[in-house]
């Protein structure tokens, strides 16, 4: 293993599973980071360019914050969905504009118009986001009892589980598709580095040269 | 069926074998020395207070997480210790309010908190603290706070750490004179805290009447950390007080503990907002390589006397004992494992 005074030098990146890794290997890239060594082999979880003094891990993206608090990643990649529903103690210095996507609150095309938004008091939310949910409604002075999912949120309300959902469109297809129309928009969604207190405070330069080097490829690709 | 009770302990809480007692013992015995050998004299506070009493001292912050219940006897609220420091302000302002300044105390005591964080681990923390109060506010004093903490750390072997230091009236200052609402004050704020830059423009964007030089200053502020040319970055941007004042002021702070041998250990952050909303002046914050978050810190507060009518200006830190014992615990594997 490397020494200890090298391992003080090496950056450590958590990367999200799924659809957002392509576009942050695409960021990197951007930023002339050599990814080409990086995760050939699939099965690999860690990965190393020491040419560059980065490792990269792939975790589940809800578990990035959490690698990224305890300071078991220096660095990290994720949604602000995952951000807001964790609400934990993190930099997040840079918007990186990938993954971008709307949370919204959807209910089935049969119950539309028949009860506006303004009207609503209490109500069943099917969501993978109970925080988020919670707060949202709570602001506008709605109680709601929130039916916590890991996936297929659109099943919900067509099987009677709740009301409306809560959950992210990217193009809206889903929802047409189980004949679940939207109803409001609560944020827009893109993903986000985030940073570790303290990695930020001991390897100040080393953090502040790979924002500035990914806000540049970031203006770039946009 | 098994009758006994499952044999558990609450949230955040656990014990402590020797193995670590005899750590965290190895601490204290190096650390308080350090503080009775700059002046400091041991003050112990009760673990249970009045809510309304420890409210006078407290933000809203500290208020939430402390853990309350009714007092039988007497039907009012109580609570545990969520922080020392207020406990000692209102000792100095009132049973000590005859003892001449300076009035130096350090203590080794725990606190009770309601995790911050979803993933916060302990809700009891150890802390050795230092609190310092004097007559006048000086830079001399604050900083002598930072260098004994670092000469602790030192005497403790802890050689990879970095002191941060910043000060909450910067930021202040630069918010007090725009001529915004306090919710667009809280959201500037905000976004700074979490150096987020991006949200931070989108902020600016829609609030009018703030100048180009001011935004320019509050973009960067989520850059302003590193080593000491920070300061001087800033000091160009930086056009009148009492801003110009708060940097000359950590100016002077940062040279004094450089030149008392510390430079390799500082750092300043002046985007730095965060600790608790008695904290009036400079803040200071210790890190250490492998630990996620501070290993100590701490602050000036020089309203918080008054809330217990006396005033004096003071300044003091905690250092987090848990944290500083695993900073210690990553810094010798790394080097069993360097010798290897």
């Amino acid at each position: 293993m490397t020494s200890s005074a090298l391992e003080r030098d090496i950056l450590t990146i958590a990367l999200p599973k799924g659809r957002i890794l392509k576009d942050a290997a695409g960021l990197f890239r951007a930023a002339g980071v050599d990814f080409s060594q990086i995760f050939q082999d699939k099965r690999k979880l860690i990965s190393e360019t020491l040419a560059e003094g980065l490792r990269f891990m792939i975790v589940r993206s809800q578990d990035v914050p959490t690698y990224v608090e305890y300071g078991a990643a220096d660095l990290g990649i994720a949604g602000c969905d995952v951000l807001l529903e964790q609400d934990l103690d993190l930099y997040e210095p840079l918007d990186l504009q990938i993954g971008k996507c709307r949370m919204m609150i959807a209910e089935p095309a049969e119950l539309a118009g028949v009860e506006s938004p303004a009207n609503w008091t209490h109500m069943k939310v099917a969501s993978k986001y109970p925080n988020i949910t919670t707060r949202y409604f709570q602001e506008k002075g709605v109680q709601v009892e929130i039916i916590k999912l890991y996936g297929s949120i659109e099943l919900a309300p067509l099987l009677g589980l709740s009301d409306r959902i809560v959950d992210l469109v990217e193009t809206g297809e889903t929802l047409k598709k189980n004949g679940l129309v939207e109803v409001e928009t609560m944020m827009e969604i893109s993903s986000k580095l985030v940073c570790n207190r303290a990695s930020l405070k001991m390897k100040p330069k080393r953090i502040k040269g790979l924002v500035e080097r990914l806000a540049r490829a970031v203006e770039q690709e946009g | 069926m098994n009758n006994c009770p499952t044999i558990s302990l609450p949230h955040g809480v656990r014990d402590i074998l020797p193995e670590e007692a005899r750590k965290i013992s190895e601490v204290e015995a190096k650390v308080l020395p350090v503080f009775e050998s700059h002046g400091f004299e041991g003050i112990r506070t009760p673990m249970l207070e009045y809510v309304d009493v420890l409210s006078l001292g407290m933000g809203k912050g500290l208020q939430d997480q402390a853990i309350k219940f009714i007092d039988p006897s007497t039907g009012r609220v109580v609570a545990m210790r969520p922080d020392t420091t207020a406990q000692i302000a209102r000792v100095v302002a009132t049973r000590m309010r005859n003892y001449p300044f300076p009035i130096k105390l350090c203590y080794n005591q725990n606190v009770v908190r309601y995790p911050g964080s979803q993933n916060s681990k302990s809700r009891e923390i150890q802390q050795i603290g230092a609190e310092y109060f004097s007559a006048d506010t000086t830079p001399e004093a604050d900083a002598d706070m930072i260098s004994m903490a670092i000469t602790a750390l030192k005497a403790l072997g802890l050689e990879n750490f970095k002191v941060d230091i910043g000060d909450v009236a910067f930021l202040r200052s630069i918010l007090d004179h725009l001529e915004i609402s306090e919710e667009e004050q809280a959201g500037i704020k905000n976004a700074i805290a979490i150096k987020d830059s991006s949200a931070l423009s989108i902020l600016l964007d829609k609030v009018s009447g703030i100048s180009d030089t001011d935004r320019t200053l509050l973009i960067n502020l989520t850059t302003f950390y590193g080593e000491g040319e920070v300061l001087e970055r800033a000091a160009e941007l930086v056009k009148g007080e009492p801003a110009e004042a708060v940097l000359e002021n950590l100016k002077r702070i940062y040279s004094l503990v450089c030149s008392s041998g510390h430079s390799e250990n500082v750092t300043i952050d002046l985007g730095e907002v965060r600790g608790f909303d008695y904290y009036t002046g400079t803040i200071f914050e210790g890190f250490a390589s492998g630990v996620g978050s501070a290993i100590f810190s701490g602050g000036r507060y020089d309203n918080l006397l008054e809330k217990y009518g006396q005033s004096a200006s003071a300044t003091g830190f905690a250092f987090d004992v848990e944290n500083i014992v695993a900073a210690l615990d990553r810094e010798n594997s790394g080097k069993t494992d360097t010798e290897l």
